[in-house]
Parts: structure tokens; sequence; C-alpha cells
């Protein structure tokens, strides 16, 4: 198990310099230059010039990424553009924002629709299967940023009930996640419902149910373990759809995470930003797909060999 | 498992309410944009300027009226040749780290723009010497007569800097600044808010509340929300949708700001605005007033000139009518029927500035013309664009920060500038030039509004812009706040009494 | 959507045994209903309508009218004409980034799966590591560098789509590599040109239709995501996400304008699974249900 982890991390490091080593040179190909945004409205050229040096902008584009890569390593992902602050330290300002939002709808989508999905197992062909049915179709249907408006406008303009904007207490957080859930939340109540039909319909759990096993027990002890591997093996997947809806979540209610960070980032033209924002939502992607992989290794030993 | 998540959401409104509770005595103030930091070097923004009016102090202040009053000087003189100002600062005054604000401090705060290649600092390009005599004595130079000095030294990017502050804190000077103002920046919570505190030894009168928290809240819905909920005490920018949602609400005043004036910038190089017909024809195509009245929801009032009224200089020219039948006949003689023009618009820089650029781009598209319509988000892309200079028409906003004309007269219509930013329309008239360099150089101040009346008149007829209009937006303030002023060009409030 | 990318333990279904006529089920015929009518509307409907760009200030922001059926928006354009114009454009850009993704990722993908070895472990790792990252990310990025505009639009979102589609064709011919056929072809001489396009593609084909069907709702996804954060097409241009970003502002005086786009959106996407969903049930006759469907 060991030897399997520290493989799999170390997989990771060519992944994290191809995708450094894309973005930075893709950059470089954007038009707009960030001197004469930050030098502002009256600044001559040779103002523009100056600070143009001052970032070495004005070196090759591979002596920039070497300087670049240099710097990474020591754990020095540069300084911001706009802000003249180290990325790192913007971005422990903003990751942890848009981890809470993320992993709280990704972990109550989870329960929920596992919940759900187990539910409708259980009731198949009845009116709360029939019902997750419409829910789910609905669910992954309709785009998340849409659902953010409509929830804004219900709730905010309509009943005043919610805070709609803002990072300040637990309450922030209703509206983004009610936002952001509901695609997952659909995806694995449908695939929590047919894995677990189908574990149902095997021979081993007829055996146990033949045996005079109790029904509840059967359904705990032994369909329920194998009916998880599919909803875990595609949540880290699901993790990253779902980081698509934060970027535009995050702009509806004002959420101060990376998802924004990156999209103000790439509208300046701070390319620090956002060269550190990609590194480190991939290295957290990749780490994810990771525990995910772990995980399902913890509940079926047979995908520790795969 | 429905009544448990219902009692679950419930708990997590109480939680929600109890922190939103404010404190006694504190401020939340909600601003549209976030920005880079709060270096008095860096670009100017409304928002950004309205935290540093609260932490900054400078030599100078604007009343209400946007004319510089004195805060940190005793006594000012100018020698008799007007280009020697002797600037007599008041004793006593101290930055947030407790170091002395005295005539070497702004001898630094002025040098360190020139040094750091500070976007403003053609505020301070008149000068040509600063010497300080003895603590308290400052004697600046100029090469011309100038009398907009004090207008230049009450801007808030001639903030004062204290300059062991800035030794020390090198880079991060900008996220932490350490000024000589009312209050005394605290903390910044990327993303969310900065918190400003009462800075108890401030030199002038005792500043009203415990501190200040400025909140970013890009959706205006979001701000008006705020404000209804009672969550905050000054919101910004409000459209007249907004206000008037708030309208007779409890506790809550309007205040209404006449803010920049909003122009196309027309090519005068470039055909076929080139034409002088053209540009006129482009004038008489668009119906600013139903643009103000549909698209800004009411929200503006039209232009009359280059110089608007934030500016004391401002004479009203006059507008050009809505008439598009002339607008097709000057095109037909301008020859110019079907021509090309390319239309470039910035994105949520000015309000509904890509919606009124799509309404304009209909009005030229109805009076003849092929509109190549171009809207660029980013500001840097923006700026890119205009300056490749292929452009006939594209959207500027000025609000005159200075308080002086002489500001946007220089920028935007000296030949000197033709063709480089901001006149990149390449307006050239030699007989404007001399008027506007003896306006910058006479200190008769009747004789100067005479001079920028005679300037605007002569601008104006020659219609190097598509004038459209002063852009209006709306400030909520709830009860809380006793004394609010605003500075209208600009578009920012600040809540501490003014000097004297 | 996530119905559209299969798990690992999923294989591609071998083909529907010639005779048996796959038959769509009862949701997938209701999808296809939708998308019918979408593309008729597509076809034909800005045609019958007004002009999306016309604009009359002095008719902003109106209700439903004999004139207008949906009402205005605040330049006073048609909002149903915009609607309409707006199907086309998905439809563009879904078909479209599909189709990019489909052929480079796919022909990427065979190659890869049949040439094994080497180039096969590099692009599998490739292709894993684009996988784990959000697609609006990539495409995201692919705007800020090749600038907006609808053609950029397709092509990032289609860009997307490539690693996706690469992933299912290398996995399917794997497992075609190793039919008796194609062992018979290669032991025959043919060249490897010849064995993929005659032996090998054609077994792919019923995994990649299905694939597609679903890619082309994550790509209008996707495309819509972009213009909503204004990166996307230019604010003028009928297009769904694109008037949800712009409705947003006018959302107090007149909420309908961010209502009709994203109810288009929805019903798209919708129809889109519901017929793909069927049609993976019709091309794999070992499937009793599909993922997102089953009764």
């Amino acid at each position: 198990m060991l030897t399997y982890l520290l493989r799999r991390l170390a997989r990771l490091a060519p992944t994290l310099l191809l995708i450094s080593a894309v973005v930075f040179i893709l950059l470089r190909l954007v038009p707009g230059d960030p001197a004469t945004v930050l030098a502002g409205q009256d600044a001559s050229p040779e103002i523009v010039a100056g600070i143009r040096a001052r970032l070495g902008l004005d070196q090759p584009v591979l002596v920039q990424y070497a300087v670049y890569l240099k710097n990474v390593l020591r754990g020095d992902l540069g300084q911001s553009i706009r802000s003249k602050q180290p990325v790192l330290e913007e971005l422990a300002g903003r990751l942890p924002a848009t981890l809470l939002l993320g992993f709280t709808s990704i972990a109550l989508a989870f329960v929920l629709g596992l919940a759900l999905g187990m539910t409708a197992a259980v009731r198949a062909g009845r009116w709360p299967d029939v019902a997750l049915l419409v829910f789910a179709l609905l669910g992954v249907s309709a785009p998340s940023f849409w659902l953010g408006l409509l929830l804004v406008l219900l709730f905010a303009v309509q009943l005043g009930l919610l805070p709609v904007a803002g990072s300040d207490s637990w309450a922030h957080l209703v509206l983004p996640v009610a936002t952001l859930m509901p695609n997952s939340l659909a995806v694995f109540a449908r695939l929590s419902r047919s894995t677990l039909l189908e574990v149902l319909g095997e021979d081993f759990i007829r055996t146990a149910v033949a045996k005079g096993a109790r029904r509840t027990q059967v359904l705990w002890r032994h369909a329920m373990r194998n009916a998880l591997i599919p909803p875990v093996t595609v949540a880290g997947l699901e993790f990253g759809r779902l980081f698509g809806g934060v970027i535009a979540v995050e702009t509806i209610f004002a959420w101060p995470g990376a998802g924004k960070a990156l999209v103000d980032a790439i509208a300046t033209r701070d390319y620090p930003m956002v060269q550190g924002i990609v590194l480190a939502l991939a290295l957290l992607f990749a780490l994810l797909n990771l525990a995910v992989d772990l995980l399902n290794g913890v509940i079926d030993p047979r995908a520790r060999h795969a | 498992m429905r009544s448990r998540t219902l009692v679950f959401l419930a708990a997590l409104v109480a939680l929600g309410g109890i922190a939103a509770s404010a404190q006694a005595q504190s401020l939340t103030v909600l601003l549209p944009s976030e920005f880079a930091n709060l270096d008095p070097v860096e670009i100017l923004s409304g928002d950004q300027t309205m935290v540093m009016y609260h932490v900054y102090c400078r030599l100078y202040t604007f009343n209400d009226d946007m004319e510089p009053t004195p805060d940190l000087i005793a006594h000012e003189s100018l020698s008799a040749d007007q280009r020697t100002w002797t600037l007599k600062l008041k004793r006593g005054a101290r930055f947030h780290d407790g170091t002395a604000v005295n005539a070497e401090a702004v001898k630094y705060t002025i040098e360190r723009m020139r040094r750091k290649g500070g976007s403003q600092r053609v505020l301070f390009q008149a000068i040509s010497e600063i010497r300080t005599e003895g603590e308290d004595t400052l004697i600046l130079t100029t090469q011309k007569p100038f009398p907009s000095l004090r207008n230049s030294l009450a801007h808030p990017n001639a903030g004062l800097v204290s300059a062991r502050a800035d030794a020390a804190l090198g880079d991060r000077y900008g996220v932490q600044p350490v000024s000589c103002g009312p209050y005394a920046f605290k903390e910044w919570t990327r993303g969310t808010r900065i918190v400003v505190v009462r800075n108890d030894a401030y030199h002038g009168a005792r500043p009203t509340y415990d501190q200040i928290g400025f909140q970013f809240v890009p959706e205006v819905t979001t701000r008006l929300f705020m404000m209804q909920r009672g969550q905050a005490d000054i919101a910004l920018r409000l459209g007249p949708a907004e206000a008037r949602q708030l309208e007779g609400a409890k506790g809550v005043r309007l205040l209404r700001i006449e803010g920049r004036n909003i122009f196309y910038q027309l090519n005068l190089a470039l055909a076929p605005t080139s034409d002088p017909r053209v540009r006129q024809a482009i004038n008489h195509a668009v119906d600013k007033t139903a643009i103000i009245q549909r698209v800004l929801q009411g929200a503006g009032a039209p232009a009359r000139s280059v110089i608007e009224s934030m500016l004391w200089g401002h004479t009203a020219v006059g507008t050009w009518a809505y008439d598009p039948e002339k607008a097709r006949q000057l095109l037909r003689e301008a020859n110019a029927v079907g021509a090309r023009v390319v239309l470039l618009s910035p994105e949520n820089r000015y309000l509904l500035d890509s919606q009124v650029s799509q309404a304009v781009a209909g009005y030229l598209k109805a009076a003849g013309l092929t509109v190549d319509l171009r809207v660029i988000g980013d500001w840097a892309g923006y700026i890119d664009a205009i300056k490749k200079k292929d452009f006939n028409l594209y959207m500027l906003g000025w609000g005159g920060s200075t308080g002086d004309p002489d500001q946007v007269l220089q920028s935007i219509f000296h030949s000197r500038r033709a063709g480089a930013l901001w006149n990149l329309g390449a307006y050239v008239n030699k007989d404007v030039d001399a008027l506007i360099d003896a306006g910058a150089s006479t200190f008769d101040e009747t004789r100067r509004r005479r001079i920028y009346a005679d300037v605007q008149k002569r601008i104006f007829d020659e219609a190097p812009w598509l004038f459209m209009y002063r852009v209006t937006s709306f400030t909520a303030v709830g009860d809380k706040v006793k004394e609010i002023h605003t500075l209208q060009g600009p578009e920012f409030h600040y809540v501490f009494p003014l000097a004297r | 959507m996530a119905s559209s990318i299969p798990g690992p333990g999923t294989p591609s279904p071998p083909p529907a045994p010639r005779g048996r006529r796959a038959r769509l089920p009862a949701t997938g015929r209701v999808g296809l209903g939708i998308l019918a009518v979408l593309a008729l509307v597509a076809a034909i409907g800005p045609s019958l309508t007004l002009d999306p760009y016309a604009q009359d200030l002095a008719r902003a922001l109106e209700g439903p009218s004999r004139g207008h059926w949906l009402g205005t928006d605040q330049l006073g354009r048609d909002t149903l004409a915009r609607l309409v114009a707006g199907s086309r454009l998905s439809l563009l850009i879904g078909v479209g980034a599909t189709l990019f993704g489909l052929v480079l990722g796919g022909s990427a993908g065979v190659v890869s799966g049949y040439a094994g070895g080497r180039l096969d472990g590099a692009f599998t790792r490739i292709v894993d590591m684009l996988l784990t990252f959000p697609g609006v990310l990539i495409a995201l990025m692919v705007v800020a560098v090749a600038g907006t505009g609808v053609t950029n639009v397709l092509l990032a979102v289609g860009l997307r789509a490539v690693p996706v589609f690469g992933r299912v064709a290398r996995a399917s011919t794997l497992v075609a590599r190793e039919r008796d056929s194609v062992t018979a072809a290669r032991a025959l001489g043919a060249s490897p040109a010849r064995i993929l396009v005659r032996h090998i593609a054609p077994t792919l084909i019923n995994s990649i239709v299905v694939l597609a069907a679903l890619q082309v709702a994550t790509a209008i996804l996707v495309g819509a995501t972009l213009s909503f954060l204004g990166v996307g097409v230019p604010p003028e241009t009928p297009e769904w996400g694109a008037m949800l970003n712009t409705g947003r502002r006018y959302m107090l005086q007149h909420g309908q304008l961010i209502v009709y786009p994203g109810v288009a959106i929805m019903l798209t996407i919708l129809g889109i699974n519901l017929f793909g969903d069927g049609l993976r049930l019709a091309l794999d006759p070992r499937r009793t249900r599909g993922v997102l469907l089953e009764l």
C-alpha cells in the first residue's frame, strides 16, 4: 500500500511540471501587457518599459520559465503583479474559501445522494423513485449559474431570507451550496440507486436472504459496501466538474475563493496569479483523485491491484 | 429526515443573524470593486480612493465643492514670480507608526512617487525643485507658474507615506499602508473586506467611529439587499432601479452622485471620422436621451461640454440634438453612407458600458454607417486595443479627480499628447494648445475661466467626441451615518469631519 | 455530464448484433422529440421571428405583447427572436465543439490504443491528467489566450472534449485489438492503417456515438458558462449564457430576462440527456438500464 502511494505521488511531479509549462507558455501568448495596466492612465513609454524590466517581462519566455521553475521549487510561486504580494500568500487567503464551498457541496451531495438513491432503490418503481427520477433529470440539466440566479431572485429579492453574498457566517454558505449541489446530488443519487439495485440482484445477496438473514441486515452489511464503489469512483471526477460551477457561483455570490480570483487574474493579466492558482488547483485535483483511488482500495481490495 | 434538514437550515439562518448584528460605533461600507493595493503610486479607482481617503492625510484636502483647502498647512506663501511656494506645516501631526509628519516626509512622498513611476506622477510634473527648511517648512519651485499645485497636493494620490514604514515593509507597504489619516489601517481580508480603526492621535477633529469595514460586494442587487436588511450602513453605486427599491425605506436615505463624464473619443486621423461632417453626423445620430432613459434607466444627464460641472471651469456649451435626418444628410454630403466605423467598448468599467455601446452601434447603423462593435472585457486588453489606433470611436469616462480642468485638457486635447494616451484620437489644434498652456500658468481665476470657456466652445464645435452623458449613481446611507461628504466626479465619499 | 464519462469499469458496449433492431426506449423518444423541435426551431425559426439585433429603445424591458410574444430586453430587442437565434448558436457550439473533440481525441485515442507501448503510456498519462481538470478551467484558459468570440468558444469547448473522447476511443481500441478478425487481418499482412480503418474504427461507433450525444450537452453548458462569465461570445450576441449575464443586471425590474434563457438551456440539455441515455440502452443489448434514467 505504501509503495503504491509513493509511486502515485511520484507520478504527480511530471504532471505538474507539464501543466506549469503549458500554462506558462500559453499565458505569454496572451495579447495585453500587464506593465501597461500597472503604469496606469498617464504613463509614458519609459515608465512602462521600466515596469516591464522590473517584472522580468523583457526576458525571453524560456528564461522566464526557467527562473519561475527554480523559484517554485524553492516554494516561491512569485509575486502577484496586481497586489505585489507573494502568490502563495494570496492563495492561502483564497483557497480555503473554495475548499470549504467545494467540499461542503460535494460531501452533502454525496451523503444526500446516497440516501436518496437508496430510498429510491428500496422503493423501486414507486412514487419516491419516480420523484427522484424527475429531480435527477432536472438536476443534471439545469446549469448551476442559472440556479444561482433563480435562488438569488427567490430568497434575496422575494423572500429576503438568506444572505446572498459574502462569507461571514454559516448562513452565507447555504445559497452557494444549494446552487452547486443539485447537479452532483442527482448523479450520486442515480448512480447509487442503480448499483444498489444491481447488487440486490446478485446471487450472494439472494443467498443471504434465502439463508434467513434479515432484510435490513443484508442491505447494510452486504449490499451497501458494494453499492458504494461506483459513487466513490466518480466522486473525484464529480469534484472537478463541480469546480466548473464554483467559478460562476463564486462570482454570483461574491464568495472570496480561488475561482473568482482566477477570473479576476485572467482579466487583469496577472500571470503569476493565474499560474499559481492553476498549479494549486492541478495539485488539488490530482490529490483528490489519488484520495478517491485509495478510498476505493479500502472499500474494495480488488481495486488496489487494478 | 426532512424536518431535521429544516432544523439544520433554521440554525444556520439564526447563526448568520447573530454574526451579522453590527457592533456599536462601527460602520460597514459596501464597495462594488476590490483593488490591488492602497499605495498612492498606483492606479486610481473611486473605491480605492475612498478607502485611501480615510487612511491617508495630505497637505490639502478637498471640500464638498472639490476646492482644495489646507489640512496640514499652517501658512502658505507664493513668490512674486509665482513659481516658488513656501509651505509651513502644522506641528504635531504624526503618522500611525508614531513618526512625525514633517517637511522631510512630504519630500519623501513626492520623490517616492517619481522614483516608483506611479501612474499619477503627472500631478507633480510641474514641480522642479523640492527643498526643506527646518522641520516644518517646505519650499517647492515649479517650472512655470502652476496655479493648480494645491489641487495636486490635495489629490488622493498625494497621500503622505511614512518613510520608516515604507522602508520596513517594502512591497508589503501597499497592503498595509501607514499614513496619518483619521483612520489607521487594521486588516485586509482578500476578496472580502478592509478594516480601518480610529486614529486617536489624529491631528484634526476626532473621527466619529471606532472602526469602518469596507466590504467588497460586486453584485448591485446584493448591495441593495444588504442595505435593506440593515447589514450595511453605506452602499455605493446603486442604479436607479435599486434606488427606487429603497425609496421610502425606513432609516435609509439616498445620495445622488453626478459622476464621470462618459464619451466616445473619435479618431480624427482615420477615415471616415477624420471628416468633421461625419463626426457631426455621429453626434446627431445617437439619441442620448433615449439611452439615458432606457438603457441607463435614468442614471445620467446629457453632457454639455468636455469639462463637466464637477470641475470649476465648466461652461455648458450645448448638446448635439438627436436628428437622424440631419445625420443621414451629413453622411451623404461627406460621401460616407455605408462607411465602416470601428467602435471599441469596455465592459464593466463604467455603468452598463457595453449595453450603451450596443445601443450606440444600433443608432449609427440606422444612420447609414456600417458598425464593427468590439467589446473588450478586460481593461488591459482594452487599453492595448485602443492604443492600436484603428478605432473610429472608443468609450472613455473622465472624473476630474484633481478638481481642476487643466488635467483633462492636458491629457486629452493638447497636441503634445496627440496619438498617445489619452489623445489617441489625435486631436490637434494649435490655438487650443496655446489656450491650454495659458490656462495652466494663469493665477487670475476670472481670466482662467474666460480662457477655459473659450477652449470648451472651440473643442465642442469640432466634435472630437461623441458626447454622451454624465453618469448618475446613488449611494444609500443608513441612520447611523451622521456626517458624510461626497466628491462627485471621482464618485466617492468620506465620513469624517472636514478640516475646520 | 458525469453520465457522459464512463467510469473505469465500463468498457465500451459491443455493436448490436445484426438483425436485432435497436429500439429507443420511451424516455429516449421524448428526448429525441425535444431535440427534433429544437433542431426545427434552429433551422427555420430565425426566418420566422424578428431581427434579434433590431433595437427599439422606446420599447425596452416590456412584458409579453402581440408584437413581442416574450417581451423585450433592455435595448427593446425581441426576446423570442434572441432565444430562437440562440438555439442555432448553442447547437452550433455544442455540435461543432463535440465534432472537434471527437475527430481529434478519437483518432489520437485509436492510434494510441492500437500502437501501445510508450506512446500509449504517455497518452494515457496526459489524458488522465487532463480529465482530472475541470473542463471549464481548460476552456477558460484557452479563451484567455485566444480571445473571445464564437469561433474561439467553439475551439475552447472542443479542446476540452479531446481527452474525453481520447480515453473512450483508446479503451475500445484495446478491446477491439484482441478480436479474432483483427488478429487474422494482421496475420494476413494488412497495413496498420487498413486495420484501423476497416476493422477497428467500426467497432467503436456505438460507444463513440453515445458519448458524442451526451458530450453535446456538456459542450453547450460549458459554452454558456463562458458567456455567462463574460469571456465567451460578444455581449450583443443572442447566446443563452450571454443573455443570462446581461439579464441579471435587469433582474429587479424584469425578472423574465433571466428565466427564458435558463429554461432554454435546461430543456436542451434535458433532451440530449434523455436521448443519449436512451441511445446507450438501445445500442447495448446487454444493458437493461441506462445510467441516468433506468427505471
